[in-house]
């Protein structure tokens, strides 16, 4: 009877670890290069990055079997989603999703917790995660980045000509080159921003903050923008101007550094 | 006439600058012989340069309403996808849309009343206490104010119907999800109310009303994720 009930529950703990381990996927789909990717998740971790083929494809692990991953669309327009298991919502797994699409391709991913990043690609990169870490490196044109408490890290290969980064309490870091005639935009509540800028850049400044600091390389000391509050304020141009640079930020500090 | 469901998202795509050449040449053969989706395009663009004269930071995201539509839980109920008289971002909300249409309402006349109280009121400078006509500018100024409150008051409203649709939907919810949601609901909430702290603490500080209003947008889109994620496996559940 002992021996019995032992391959019983050896093979109930088989069964469950062959349920709850995770599911390699490899899955591939033509696509234009100037496609829209769209990707949602919530718990895991998505990575994108550009490819010279006019292919998607998407590998890495599904948190287990009884999540379900959906793609739909077509060459211009496809959506990825990893549905959760119906009935069980605890101890979920999150999914690791590994793209590649073309360089050309515009991509849009919305998370929960699943840390995001982006790299490779030159057209238009749209995040959204509540807690999730974004990261984002290459030659995009235009980036919005938005996120409550997640990091955001930003690094521009010089193309980038609209930036709007958005954070409630998780830190902006951006390593940018601010192209001539683009627009940049960095706003948090209490989260600290740091902006690494190259000396030879052509850009007008706006930095303010209500009750955080501002540590400048560049322009004069930041003003009080009154005796009895704490606001501070600093505007300066390098070079002959040319891109448009704001930084908000209510309570975090803010640091300009030169490169 | 009515226009082509089919194309309706590919309209708002179209305005959003989202199509590839590919799409857009698509469309623009379809519009050519068809007067309906020209008639909708042409409608849904007025309403967009209505929209554009309002302050950035009250103007509805663009994804933001198809994305609560997706998640509410009527739309699982078999409701009809599209009402006819409704903008596109408002349409298929079945049961729920009228009280959609009052949350874009309430915002847009919010907002419109900032404005118009903005442009008829030059805030004093924090210096003007006791000069000549410091004490009307202080009225104007408060009744500056006012409008942000309602603004606000209107959000809260809005929201609590996204709140409600989330006790709903929670029980289909990862509960690692729901804390990571409930978290950082708590983190914008904190966010406002130490604003609005600081501006109490600080007399002359006008309450930054951007920053006021992303936060509030930023709670509507955080609960706008959250019924969607947690109604689509409900709506599993149900098929």
């Amino acid at each position: 009877m002992k021996r019995v009930l032992t391959a019983v529950f050896l093979s109930t703990l088989v069964a469950a670890g062959t349920l709850w381990a995770a599911v390699p996927i490899n899955e591939h789909r033509d696509l234009n290069p100037d496609a829209l990717v769209e990707v949602e998740l919530v718990a895991g971790a998505v990575s994108v990055t550009g490819w010279e083929k006019s292919e998607m494809e998407l590998t890495g692990t599904l948190g287990d079997t009884l999540q379900k991953l959906e793609i739909s669309g077509g060459k211009d327009r496809l959506k990825i989603e990893i549905r959760l298991p119906e009935g069980r919502h605890e101890d979920i797994e999150g999914s690791d999703l590994v793209l590649r699409v073309p360089r050309g391709s515009r991509i849009s991913v919305e998370t929960v917790s699943a840390p995001i990043t982006v790299s490779g690609l030159k057209a238009r990169i749209e995040l959204n995660s509540v807690s999730g870490n974004l990261d984002v490196k290459g030659s995009p044109r235009e980036v919005n980045l938005n996120t409550v408490s997640g990091e955001i890290t930003l690094e521009d290969g010089a193309s980038l000509e609209n930036a709007k980064l958005n954070s409630v309490s998780g830190s902006i870091d951006a390593h940018l080159s601010f192209r001539s005639g683009g627009s940049f935009e960095f706003n948090t509540v209490s989260g600290p921003i740091t902006l690494r800028v190259p000396e030879k850049v052509s850009a007008e400044f706006e930095v303010s903050t209500f009750s955080g600091s501002i540590a400048s390389d560049f322009g004069d000391k930041p003003i009080k923008k009154s005796s009895f509050l704490p606001a501070e304020e600093v505007e300066f141009t390098l070079g002959s101007g040319g891109a448009r640079v704001k930084v908000n930020s209510f309570s975090g500090p803010v640091k300009i550094l030169r490169e | 006439m009515k226009h082509c469901a089919d194309y309706e998202e590919r309209l708002n795509d179209c305005l959003d600058g989202l199509l590839s050449p590919a799409e857009r040449a698509g469309l623009e053969r379809h519009l050519e012989g068809c007067a309906p989706c020209r008639e909708f395009l042409a409608a849904i663009r007025a309403l967009r340069e209505q929209t554009a004269s309002l302050p950035r930071s009250l103007e509805p995201a663009r994804d933001l309403w198809p994305g609560i539509r997706e998640g509410l839980p009527g739309r699982r109920a078999g409701l009809p996808k599209s009402r006819a008289g409704f903008p596109a971002w408002l349409r298929g909300w079945g049961g729920l849309a009228p009280a959609a249409a009052s949350v874009v309402l309430v915002i847009l006349i919010a907002a419109a009343v900032v404005i118009g109280l903005r442009r008829s009121a030059v805030p004093p400078g924090p210096g003007d206490g006791g000069l000549p006509g410091a004490g009307a500018a202080r009225v104007v100024r408060a009744a500056g104010q006012e409008p942000l409150e309602m603004a606000e008051a209107e959000y809260r409203a809005a929201t609590e119907k996204l709140l409600v649709a989330l006790q709903r939907e929670r029980g289909g919810a990862s509960p690692e999800a729901l804390k990571v949601i409930e978290e950082n609901l708590r983190i914008v909430e904190r966010a406002i109310q130490e604003i609005h702290r600081a501006a109490a603490g600080h007399p002359g500080r006008r309450v930054d009303e951007r920053m006021v209003t992303n936060l509030y947008r930023t709670r509507f889109e955080l609960l706008r994720q959250a019924v969607r994620l947690f109604a689509r496996e409900g709506e599993e559940k149900q098929s």
